[in-house]
């Protein structure tokens, strides 16, 4: 056996060999245009749905956003200005199409637009597409970006069950769906259709037709609303066509939507199927080959597409990705961190965006691109393009006491208690502890920022100026030597100036030139400027020492690299801390996470909608997506401080107000140390020379084919 | 042989129902949470935190009891669904049924070469032992055996596509594709879901031109590796059947070389070879991941490797099943050709 296994590798190296020699002597594709008529994506994996209300996934989103069209559309190099696309403006205050108390916006639907199969767009069908939107929030779902603003809810299962104690049925309702079966109509009781209709009616009179405008009344001033149209969730479908028999969906009425509340993907009458008024139309979707074929909409309302057809075809292999490109068989691919190497000798024109550092969008001009001088080169790449994409360190205040990454559960050197993670000087040691800089450059390739804080600064009311935490292993020691019962106070440095008051947190207190603990004993403050911690008391921590393992999920290299910078720094402070690695497949994680099993979890958060709204909730709110998992005190803590001012901020109509909030809560962030964002990515775009019209959006879930040509 | 043949019949549900049962159980060890990364791929999903968590629980029916979740999939069987695949985003039936054209073909362009020179060679170099042939188609064999099927597979593309340009990734080029989804004004039948043969069928023979270069690389890959198996197999066979004293006697009575190897010896060398190659037929249907990965040839195999990574339940267990009922059958047919080449079985 041992021959074969010895032949096997020599074999296996000598190939590898040939194929790295090879490599270089593949022909790239020529100048000559390929399949002129149509444009070729190949990336990764494909759709789960093209069901506008229930896809989340970016696959799902690039097709709808080229099938269908939003009333309003992101401004083609802007993330934070709309364009009018089915309303024929964009609602503002100014012309009086946003009411002054910021709760009714009034948009004028666009006539003569046709829906792909010839129907007519009318406000009616608008109307239908958002209340068919909110009554479909299935689990898991896109939905609770709509539900939030128009009726202040964060699932529609809620705002029924609000309707139902108004009636005063609440327990009779709830007895009632759980015993609901929607393939047994005698399951739905008379109480379940009472509160149905009452549900549906109220939520319908949030939506209004007048003439040939489209109204909607919020539930609350959401500075944001806007910036949620944009989404896949904002698409509107045909009425028509959609309760027709071929399709069988909802039919707009209050007596039936129960039957159509929160499918599994299968069951969402639009999984397959897609009629919209957007510049292409489906021609197939074959989900074997995870290929989505679409063709130009010769009747589109606007000029239409340059390009007859449109594929979008999931390839996972990126050697066989990279061959198609190579050979012009692709005009654009998905080329993962790793293998930019490879591709980047085939460049010939860089293009780079304005002076000043990363943009955040990038304008269809040339201006900027660059012949790199690379031999029989003929691809074109777009760099440092600012996603909206950042990646953090989120830390579990309640570790379960049964989980076994905690060692002893016991401060006694052998493992940590569950708690750990809430003493504050614990976090900010982590936060010192950790080389932004290196992981930027080790993981990322040197293609992504720190960012300030919980708000990118590719969106409004990010704060620049906020403080941010540096590689200070000095800082680190301290905080860590305070943590569990220690004991210091910050003094000024050389400059004489107490930095550190800026950022002045909890019961800390400033005597003179020194801040001081308050009444708790514990020093909160962080150390900013030149000022300097001082280290009166050793903590439990610092002098027992702890075990604790830190956990990424299988094959995320990024995830790996921050777990070790930890651990290479956090023990070489002190002999006594140990910290362990280890690598979990995504179930197992996933399982973790929710059973609060993890010690801290690496995890990347990409926007919904173009807002500090989605940014500070996920990250900041007792009900956040990833904050809702880092245990019971911080909820509590974030429902006592946070939330209140988390939702003001995104009511508020005056800007100045707003970035006010903001500045506030950014700066909250910072201090309280919850998580910390390590990077914001910066991307990349690959297509060969004869495309043209591409530009970058940040919000675009994919590539929208509309301004493209070859 | 009829009533064996019913027997083992008789048998497959059992054995069916077995493999489910073993495939549920194993589910079971796992928590509604962890079943819950086959519909969340992101914790972005999760707005709301734990209560988010618990309705897409119990939206998917994870908090139902193993053997209610358990009986409701039988019943998925019996209307012919097997369940939904979140990876293939079809009932699992329906998956099976699209990916297997494509290994069908794969297959039967396959095992040709793989039996013709499998046992050609096998009997060749059994024959001609310790001679140039039987040194030079050892070392093949060899070869065949010891290379990684994904390095031959990115070596093959990168020079035959790569730098020559002849015999592209996927199961047909843009242009054909267009074609046989109905997106030029040719109205193409799907009789088969063989592009090979479909392409005859629509009398569009650029169309079956185009399969063909898109089957040679996967066709060669697999070929290459599963030859080699079964010309070890033969080999040894021949060998040990050459030294009995049937094979002495039939040379003893007289008999040419030739009627010695064809019908005494190469007849009872066969039993070895027919067994192989019925793994090898099995393996054709779920072993090829890595060669369709590399070539883009979407396959059985490919969907139930990377279904298995996404945990995707029902298409694990769909395919468990499957492949479970394809073993029993496979093994009958081959005990049904050992009767046929041994008469001996038959009097058993």
């Amino acid at each position: 056996m041992w021959r074969h296994l010895n032949l096997r590798w020599i074999v296996g190296a000598a190939l590898l060999l040939l194929i790295a020699t090879a490599g270089g002597a593949v022909s790239a594709a020529q100048n000559q245009v390929k399949n002129p008529d149509t444009l070729i994506e190949a990336t990764i994996g494909g759709p789960e749905t093209l069901d506008p209300a229930w896809g989340y996934d970016t696959a799902s989103g690039e097709v709808i956003q080229n099938v269908y069209d939003t009333l309003i559309f992101p401004k083609a190099d802007s993330a934070s200005e709309f364009v009018p696309m089915l309303s024929t403006n964009v609602p503002s205050v100014a012309d009086g199409t946003i009411s002054k108390d910021g709760l009714t916006y009034t948009f004028h639907i666009r006539q003569g637009v046709k829906f792909q199969n010839g129907d007519d767009l009318t406000p009616f069908t608008v109307k239908y597409s958002f209340e068919r939107d909110l009554i479909q929030d299935r689990a898991g779902g896109p939905i609770w970006i709509l539900l939030d603003p128009i009726l202040n809810v964060g699932t529609w299962d809620s705002f029924v069950a609000g309707v139902a104690k108004k009636m005063g049925v609440a327990d009779q309702y709830a007895k009632d769906l759980k015993a609901f079966d929607p393939t047994k109509p005698g399951t739905y009781t008379a109480t379940m259709k009472q509160v149905d209709q009452k549900a549906f009616n109220e939520m319908a009179g949030h939506f209004q037709i007048k003439g040939n405008d489209f109204i909607v009344r919020l539930a609350k001033p959401a500075a944001y609303f806007l910036s949620t149209l944009v989404g896949n969730w904002g698409s509107i479908v045909d009425w028509t066509w959609v309760t027709s028999k071929g399709v069988g969906g909802w039919n707009g009425g209050a007596a039936t939507w129960r039957f159509f509340h929160n499918p599994k993907a299968e069951q969402s009458k639009l999984f397959s199927e897609m009629n919209g008024t957007g510049p292409y139309k489906l021609a197939s979707w074959d989900r074997v080959n995870k290929k989505v074929i679409l063709v130009r909409n010769d009747h589109y309302w606007r000029t239409s597409a340059a390009v007859k057809t449109a594929i979008i075809e999931g390839i996972d292999e990126f050697s066989t990705r990279f061959l198609l490109f190579q050979k012009g068989d692709a005009d654009m691919i998905y080329v993962p961190r790793q293998n930019v190497g490879q591709v980047d000798p085939l460049v010939a024109e860089l293009c780079t965006p304005k002076a000043g550092g990363p943009d955040f969008t990038m304008p269809a001009n040339r201006d900027k691109c660059q012949a790199t001088g690379n031999k029989n080169a003929t691809l074109r790449l777009f760099k440092d393009l600012g996603e909206n994409l950042n990646q953090g360190v989120y830390f579990q205040y309640d570790i379960n006491p049964t989980s076994k990454y905690i060692g002893s559960g016991k401060m006694d050197g052998q493992g940590v208690p569950p708690e750990f993670f809430s003493d504050i000087n614990v976090r900010k040691g982590f936060a010192y502890a950790f080389q932004y800089k290196t992981y930027i450059q080790q993981a990322w390739l040197g293609e992504a920022v720190q960012p300030t804080g919980p708000i990118p600064a590719s969106l409004p009311f990010n704060n620049p100026e906020n403080p941010i935490y540096f590689y200070s292993m000095n800082d680190a020691k301290a905080e860590f030597q305070m943590a569990w019962g220690g004991t210091g106070h910050i003094v000024a440095g050389p400059n004489g100036v107490l930095d550190s008051a800026q950022v002045l947190t909890e019961d800390d207190v400033i005597k003179g030139d020194t801040i001081q603990p308050g009444p708790d004993g514990v020093l909160e403050t962080s150390a900013l400027g030149d000022d300097q911690i001082v280290v009166d008391k050793t903590g439990e921590l610092w002098n027992k020492g702890f075990d604790l393992t830190l956990l990424y999920n299988t094959g995320n290299a990024q995830r790996k690299t921050a777990t070790q910078i930890f651990q290479k720094n956090i023990q070489n402070l002190n002999p006594k801390f140990s910290i362990t690695i280890q690598s979990e497949a995504w179930p197992q994680y996933l399982k973790d996470l929710i059973a609060g099993n993890l010690t801290m979890f690496v995890i990347g958060w990409l926007e919904d909608f173009h807002d500090p709204h989605d940014w500070v909730v996920p990250l900041m709110a007792s009900y956040g997506a990833f904050s809702g998992f880092q245990g019971k005190t911080l909820l509590d803590y974030a429902k006592a401080h946070w939330d209140a001012l988390i939702n003001s901020a995104s009511v508020e109509l005056n800007k100045a107000k707003r970035q006010a909030d903001y500045n506030k809560l950014q700066l909250w962030y910072f201090e309280q140390a919850p998580s910390v964002v390590t990077v914001q990515a910066l991307g990349r775009h690959y297509e060969q020379l004869w495309v043209k019209g591409w530009f970058y959006n940040p919000l675009y879930p994919g590539q929208y084919f509309y301004n493209m040509s070859k | 042989m009829i009533a064996f043949i019913i027997r083992r019949l008789v048998i497959l549900p059992v054995i069916i129902l077995g493999v489910t049962l073993i495939t549920y159980a194993m589910f079971s060890l796992l928590s509604p949470a962890e079943q819950l990364a086959a519909y969340v791929s992101s914790p972005t999903q999760l707005h709301g935190g734990t209560a988010a968590v618990e309705r897409l629980i119990h939206t998917y029916g994870l908090d139902r009891p193993i053997w209610e979740r358990y009986l409701n999939w039988l019943d998925n069987i019996f209307h012919g669904k097997l369940g939904w695949s979140t990876y293939a985003n079809m009932w699992v039936s329906q998956a099976i049924a699209a990916y297997f054209p494509a290994t069908l073909e794969l297959a039967i362009y396959s095992f040709i070469p793989v039996i013709i020179v499998g046992i050609w060679l096998g009997v060749l170099s059994a024959v001609k032992q310790n001679t140039i042939i039987d040194h030079l188609t050892r070392i093949m064999a060899i070869l065949g055996w010891g290379f990684p099927s994904f390095v031959l597979a990115i070596f093959l593309i990168l020079i035959f596509f790569g730098i020559l340009g002849w015999f592209p990734p996927g199961r047909l080029s843009t242009w054909a594709d267009l074609v046989v989804s109905n997106l030029t004004s040719f109205h193409f039948i799907r009789y088969t879901g063989l592009n090979t043969i479909d392409g005859i069928l629509n009398w569009r023979w650029d169309i079956t031109w185009n399969a063909f270069r898109h089957l040679v690389g996967p066709v060669f890959t697999i070929s290459f590796l599963e030859w080699a198996i079964l010309l070890r197999v033969m080999r040894a066979s021949m060998l040990e059947v050459l030294r009995q004293d049937y094979v002495r006697t039939a040379r003893a009575k007289g008999l040419p070389e030739r009627v010695v190897i064809k019908k005494h010896a190469r007849r009872n060398a066969l039993i070895s070879a027919v067994t192989v190659g019925g793994l090898l037929v099995l393996g054709f249907f779920t072993g090829g991941a890595i060669t369709e990965t590399v070539y883009n040839y979407r396959g059985l195999g490919y969907f139930f490797v990377f279904s298995a990574t996404q945990l995707d339940s029902a298409a694990i267990m769909g395919t468990a099943l499957v492949i479970s009922g394809g073993v029993v059958l496979t093994n009958l047919i081959v005990d049904v050709l050992y009767a046929i080449i041994d008469p001996r079985v038959r009097l058993e």
